[in-house]
């Protein structure tokens, strides 16, 4: 070994003998921001960023399409929630697949709609999500509720499992169904289901859909 | 230069001839850290951070306090209603923690609401006083281009039955842009007057930044 040889992270002596290393020359990820914290990364550690920054998954917002709904078909206890998406009403779909509604737990087999949403498992993994949907059905009359459920919607309601609370809607109101599904790390399928019902209702209208809304986001 | 010379980061060896560089060199921390302190940089040292004063998110937008304020007194005034009208928010000092984002108001009533680009998550509702049975829709707005649901209030909302007083979704901006909350549809909404304090008591935006 010789003296110019010697280096410390690639940091040869300076005139001083001195090598000179600080934290920048640690940190594989540098320290570019201010409010930064250090941060184990993947390869060792950084301050890229201590904020955390998850976009959106999933939006539903009504396009200017015209159509019509046809109402005669009829929300049953254990039926998936309808929503239209032929006209690109769900504008964000970030790793969620759309599930066209189809099988007998449906009040309409349709392509035009979707009845569920299938999670990503490598891009869900271990991820938490907030799920929030506002579903304006056609209401004729009483009130029925429904609730954010994992598992396959062609299959009866018994086997799958709940994510949240029973949400409300009656002939004027409705509530937002909130659920909070964790990723297991196999892509999932999940779909708002009818819970109880004491009445007459349908899907959405061209009209109900300006008051729809479904996101999905990442909250941890 | 010989090996006793040698330093790193001013560090000499010691009897062994062993250099102990630690991870953060102490010239480059400000202050002395507490147990379960983290390492923040200030932009010149690191600094000792209690986890509490970390900063958690990426700024988020509250406004609605459940102050009384008479909406006559908004931009609005005392006038009737139409499609299309802009609405306003009343709150005396408003939260805004998003960088870059501005909130446009005068004497506490909020006309717009600025946002540089990039993702969030929008939720806001009001109520207004009705001069008979009725409803009324209301979202967010780009222009004239509706942004997020409606959120509906009224008795009798017909074709809007099922829908909440919540307006809501998630919406992505290419850059900083100016948005309105406006009536999309209404039926027998009273006047300015008549609304008095109960849009300032009842009006809310929470705008979260998601990227």
């Amino acid at each position: 070994m010789s003296y110019k040889k010697l280096t410390v992270n690639s940091t040869a002596p300076n005139s001083n003998d001195d090598i000179s290393i600080d934290s920048t020359n640690l940190l594989d990820a540098g320290r570019s921001g201010v409010n930064c914290v250090l941060r184990k990364t993947a390869n060792g550690w950084g301050s890229n960023s201590c904020l955390k920054s998850y976009g959106g998954n999933l939006n539903f917002l009504t396009t200017s399409a015209v159509y019509n709904t046809n109402t005669s078909y009829r929300y049953d206890v254990g039926d998936n929630v309808l929503l239209r998406k032929v006209s690109g009403e769900f504008n964000l779909t970030d790793s969620i697949t759309l599930v066209n509604s189809s099988g007998s737990y449906v009040p309409q087999v349709t392509g035009s709609w979707t009845m569920a949403y299938s999670f990503d498992g490598t891009f869900f993994n271990n991820k938490k999500v907030l799920l929030r949907a506002l579903i304006a059905p056609t209401a004729f009359s009483g009130n029925m509720s429904v609730q954010w459920r994992l598992g396959n919607p062609s299959n009866a309601l018994s086997t799958t499992t709940p994510l949240g609370a029973l949400s409300y809607y009656d002939v004027n109101y409705g509530s937002i169904v909130y659920g909070y599904y964790t990723g297991s790390g196999t892509t999932e399928t999940l779909s708002m289901r009818v819970i109880e019902k004491d009445g007459v209702f349908a899907s959405h209208t061209r009209t109900r859909a300006t008051c729809v809304s479904i996101t999905a986001k990442i909250i941890e | 230069m010989s090996h006793n010379k040698i330093t790193v980061a001013g560090q000499k060896p010691d009897v062994n001839g062993d250099i102990t560089v630690p991870f953060v060199s102490t010239d480059e921390i400000t202050g002395t850290p507490a147990t379960d302190d983290y390492l923040k940089w200030n932009g010149t040292y690191w600094e000792p951070t209690a986890n509490a004063s970390l900063t958690t998110g990426v700024g988020h937008i509250f406004i609605g306090q459940g102050e009384s304020d008479n909406y006559s007194n908004s931009p609005h005034g005392t006038g009737s209603f139409s499609a299309n009208d802009q609405i306003y928010f009343y709150d005396s000092s408003p939260v805004n923690t998003i960088t870059g984002a501005t909130i446009t108001s005068s004497s506490g009533w909020i006309s717009s609401i600025t946002l540089p680009a990039g993702d969030y998550l929008i939720n806001a509702k009001t109520l207004f006083e009705f001069s008979a049975t009725g409803y009324c829709g209301y979202a967010l707005y780009n222009g004239s281009t509706k942004l997020t649901s409606y959120g509906v209030i009224g008795e009798a909302r017909v074709n809007y039955s099922g829908s909440s007083d919540i307006s809501m979704g998630i919406i992505q901006l290419s850059s900083s842009t100016t948005l309105t909350f406006k009536i999309g549809v209404l039926s027998n909404v009273d006047t300015g007057t008549a609304q008095s304090t109960t849009p300032s008591k009842h009006n809310l935006i929470y705008i979260e930044k998601l990227s």
